[in-house]
């Protein structure tokens, strides 16, 4: 009976532990696994521009296998001298950032000075720079630590880290300028740990790459407890929720508290002014300095469009508050970024209210709250299922909001331009469309490859995707995919596996067996995409002449005129083609083509000849790089060249005379 | 006098006129049109059968433009390549004819007639050309002067010293007045010198150019007012255009014919508005200066161009 209850007594003591742990955690209700956590005490040594701070990790082995080390990025390293990896891949540095380099104080760095574990024992003594990606034994912006002692599946472990940081000047992403700071990638940050079937893993592994100067983050969800440190007069913004602020002497004490995030970012500045809307249950919160106040009304109008729509479509943002952070020109460094819950954005003075690509900008970093910090891929291996699927989306919003308002992205003096079609325009015109591949690590694009590639040459083919699915289908393919990757950690091959799924549940065959062949030419090869009409002719259907002709009874022989058309593909990329066909009469005729062979004809016999022939005349395959030859009329449209060629000549007229108010 | 009654006078006498004013809008069709024929050639080849074309008028036309412009670039360069020359022929008619005006307005009001309008026309040119070009380069030190105060106040647009865009944003409001005070003084400043010259009709130009500055000083206040009438009328005559040329549909033959002459009903008033505004001036050059005392009589006249082309004359 005694050792009944006392085994009663220790297993309540061991409930009631167990309750206590799943409550730090927060891991019983937690809608993500909460691997990566950290407590943060940050002070902001405005006179030093250093960080110096004290952090706790506590990090769940939430795999199968045992954890003998860990790597940790320090980001900031990557300012730390001109043979860091991200420094050398600049090539040539904006004249700003290499003549401010030319200078020792304005260099950047993280200095770890110690690491503890739960049983004090110091871990630094055991430690090494790593170098994945390039072998660039320079860069210091990896390292691994040995732990003391093994980590066993299921287990967790804290460790303590204190550390100084020297914040870079008007840095890429992060940095200070005068007095406005934006701290983002600061704090010794441990790597991912992939266990087997997480992405492409085989067998367990670390997933830790450089700070590269193309491609960005990759990080596990958790819970983050900040405590800033800045001077009073200091206005901090932050991810998560400011939960206290605290006055000591000539300082004040900000802390924050966020849950289920995979990054911590934050912004102080004596000059940024605070604005404040709701839209349902989350809370818009944008930071700006004062000259630019006036644009929180236009933000936040664009971005609870932004959040309704999720809402609908994906599914809920899962915040209860989106920061805003406007940088003033001399903090543009830290422009146009996104991190969890906490957006930066860019607007200029002298653009005219018709030009909406401030509110586009804050629309794609909007985006990116989901596609890749709720569904959290991996930013630097492939950059394209965030940058491509935001962009998608992008063009898509925004495309749809200004409809809406009877406008356009760009509304300028008569002229209307669509987010898709500059998206295209900067693809098929602007880039070299083959300049790489679209599966490649964020760090291997050559020069330009990056942003032509694998933004606007992903939002290009989902687009096209969508126009051969059609939008309910890519619509369940988008929402499948966010509710089953939401926290998670998917790759290519999932993405594909759903698109797959779901076209056979939709289309059946249409198709074919699944639509690998299509992923293979967008993602694997640097082929482009041009059909083309290359020739409409119609010729007068004489009878049969000649010796011992044949009489031809067929209804086609009674026919006016024979039409012969002839498409052909320019390019390498192969995909279904649609002809739409108008005759004389009016009469419009539509027909598939594979679009495999390099040419086909098509042959009519009609009274009437063939007026015009265009392939894809819903445009749903935006790959095409030539939209110009999509089409052929057989009489040519003088009245549009007649309009181009007046108004050229007004506008030719005009120069002229201007040139002479010289004379 | 007053500076009305110069404006009025002004186009009084360019309607007189007419035919000239007409002859300087055929200069500058004429030449725009050559332009416009390689394009129509261009488009006919390498566009006219596209629906793309045809759909550019109804809806946005960026795709449409921005695919030619891409896929057409290097025939595009021929059109920049040809347009330059245009502009530089001309440049160069356009002096070679404003000799010809400014003859023709002296020989006018003061009866004196001596080479008439295509005689003043090759008469003056190589005096209105090094006008034209001492002005320009004038001009053109402005406007480096404000561009260089500009970007020093913008400190040269650097990340790392501009605190705020609106700070450059805030000195256009009056930079952008001040230059435009500068640079219309200096235009008015090269128009009387160009009357003073044609006056004067000397070979020389650094007496007229130096007796105007003096006369623009003295009577600043007057040209200056009849220039910002003139100004007025060509913004007030732009923005007319510009309302109206937005509401008339392209969609159709009818459409783009009216568009296109409404274009040149634009390009007739700004050149008559520069020749009228020259005519006004050289009313009230008149006005103010003593021109009479100062301009060659016409046995003077009349003995220099005997002098210059019949020798033998005086021997007779």
């Amino acid at each position: 009976m005694k050792a009944k209850k006392r085994i009663s007594v220790l297993l309540a003591v061991a409930c009631l532990l167990l309750a206590t742990v799943g409550l730090a955690t927060g891991q019983s209700s937690a809608p993500s696994p909460r691997i990566a956590n950290y407590d943060v005490e940050v002070t902001l040594d405005v006179a030093e521009k250093m960080l110096r701070g004290r952090s706790q990790l506590h990090w769940r082995n939430t795999s199968t296998d045992t954890i003998r080390r860990m790597p940790f990025h320090l980001y900031y390293n990557a300012f730390k001298n001109s043979q860091s990896s991200l420094l050398r891949e600049w090539y040539k540095l904006p004249p700003y950032f290499s003549q401010q380099l030319q200078y020792d104080g304005e260099w950047g760095w993280i200095d770890l000075l110690t690491v503890v574990d739960e049983g004090g024992r110091s871990l630094l003594d055991q430690h090494r720079y790593l170098q994945p990606d390039d072998q660039n034994t320079a860069d210091r912006t990896v390292i691994e630590i040995d732990l003391a002692e093994a980590l066993l599946p299921g287990d967790s472990l804290r460790l303590d880290f204190t550390w100084e940081a020297r914040i870079p000047r008007s840095m890429l992403r992060s940095g200070y300028n005068k007095d406005f700071y934006f701290i983002a990638q600061w704090y010794p940050k441990i790597g991912v740990y992939e266990s087997p079937g997480t992405r492409y893993a085989e067998r367990g592994q670390w997933n830790c790459h450089q700070y590269h100067l193309k491609g960005e983050f990759y990080a596990d969800h958790g819970i983050y407890n900040v405590a800033i440190t800045v001077p009073q007069d200091y206005q901090v913004g932050a991810t998560g929720i400011a939960v206290d602020e605290q006055v000591l002497g000539s300082s004040k004490v900000y802390r924050f508290r966020a849950e289920d995030v995979s990054d911590f970012a934050w912004t102080a500045s004596p000059h940024l002014q605070v604005q404040e809307a709701q839209w349902a249950d989350v809370r818009l919160r944008y930071l700006s300095y004062p000259d630019h106040a006036y644009m929180g009304e236009r933000y936040f109008a664009v971005l609870k469009y932004c959040l309704q729509y999720f809402e609908d479509l994906l599914g809920p943002y899962p915040y209860p508050q989106l920061t805003i952070v406007e940088p003033p020109f001399h903090g543009l460094f830290a422009m146009a970024m996104e991190y969890p819950t906490l957006i930066t954005v860019g607007s200029f003075g002298f653009l005219p209210r018709g030009i909406h690509t401030a509110e586009t900008l804050a629309a794609h970093e909007f985006i990116h709250q989901y596609f890749m910090h709720l569904i959290a891929s991996n930013e630097t291996e492939e950059p394209w299922l965030d940058e491509g699927l935001t962009t998608y989306f992008e063009a898509r919003m925004m495309d749809e909001y200004y409809a809406q308002q009877n406008s356009a992205v760009i509304d300028l003096l008569g002229v209307r331009v669509h987010q898709k079609d500059l998206n295209w325009n900067t693809y098929a015109h602007l880039g070299n469309p083959k300049i790489a591949e679209n599966d490649r690590a964020a760090w291997e694009y050559p020069n330009g490859g990056y942003e032509y590639i694998s933004y606007k040459k992903s939002g290009v083919w989902l687009w096209t995707l969508e126009g051969f699915i059609g939008r309910p289908s890519m619509d369940r393919v988008l929402k499948t995919y966010f509710q089953r990757w939401r926290f998670g950690h998917p790759c290519a091959r999932d993405f594909i596996a759903i698109v797959n799924e779901v076209v056979r549940e939709d289309h059946g065959d249409r198709l074919g067996e699944n639509l690998n062949w299509y992923f293979d030419q967008v993602l694997h090869t640097t082929a482009a995409c041009d059909y083309k009409v290359s020739y409409v002719g119609n010729f007068l259907n004489l009878p049969p002449m000649g010796k011992d002709v044949v009489v031809d009874s067929s209804a086609e022989a009674g026919s006016r005129y024979l039409s012969k058309v002839v498409i052909q593909r320019v390019e390498e990329m192969q995909l279904p083609v649609e002809i739409e066909f108008t005759f004389f009469d009016g009469h419009v005729e539509r027909r598939q083509w594979d679009g495999r062979a390099r040419s086909v004809n098509f042959f009519f016999s009609r009274d009437y000849g063939v007026r015009s022939a265009e392939i894809d005349p819903e445009r749903k395959n935006y790959l095409d790089i030539n939209y110009l030859n999509n089409s052929y009329t057989y009489v040519p449209d003088r009245v549009a060249v007649r309009y181009y060629v007046g108004r050229c000549m007004v506008w030719m007229q005009q120069v002229l005379q201007t040139v002479v108010a010289l004379v | 006098m007053s500076v009305l009654q110069a404006y009025g006078m002004g186009w009084r006498r360019l309607w007189q006129n007419r035919p000239y004013w007409g002859l300087f809008f055929a200069l500058n069709f004429g030449l725009a049109l050559t332009t416009a024929a390689s394009l129509t050639a261009f488009l006919g080849k390498n566009a006219a059968h596209s629906l793309s074309i045809s759909d550019s008028l109804t809806a946005s036309p960026y795709p449409f433009l921005s695919a030619l412009t891409s896929q057409f670039a290097s025939d595009l360069d021929f059109f920049q390549y040809q347009s330059v020359g245009v502009a530089l022929v001309f440049f160069l008619l356009q002096i070679w004819l404003l000799g010809g005006w400014l003859n023709h307005l002296r020989e006018e009001a003061t009866g004196v007639a001596r080479w008439g309008f295509w005689g003043g026309a090759a008469r003056y040119f190589w005096r209105t050309f090094r006008l034209a070009a001492y002005f320009a380069v004038i001009q053109g030190a402005l406007l480096w002067a404000f561009v260089k105060l500009g970007a020093s106040i913008a400190k040269d647009f650097s990340i790392l010293e501009l605190w705020s865009e609106f700070d450059f944003l805030h000195a256009l409001w009056w930079l952008l007045p001040l230059y435009l005070l500068f640079s219309v003084s200096i235009s008015l400043w090269h128009d009387y010198a160009k009357i003073h010259t044609v006056y004067r009709d000397r070979a020389w130009l650094t007496r007229p150019v130096v007796e105007s500055t003096r006369l623009c000083f003295k009577y600043f206040g007057r040209f200056f007012s009849l220039y910002a009438l003139n100004l007025f009328t060509l913004a007030a005559v732009c923005a007319i255009y510009g309302m109206i040329a937005n509401s008339i549909p392209a969609h159709s033959m009818a459409g783009i014919v009216l568009l296109f002459l409404w274009g040149q009903l634009l390009l007739l008033l700004r050149i008559g508005l520069k020749l009228a505004n020259l005519a006004a001036a050289d009313y009230l050059y008149r006005q103010v200066s003593d021109w009479n005392a100062a301009a060659p009589t016409t046995e003077g006249i009349t003995q220099r161009y005997n002098d210059v082309f019949n020798p033998k004359a005086e021997a007779l």
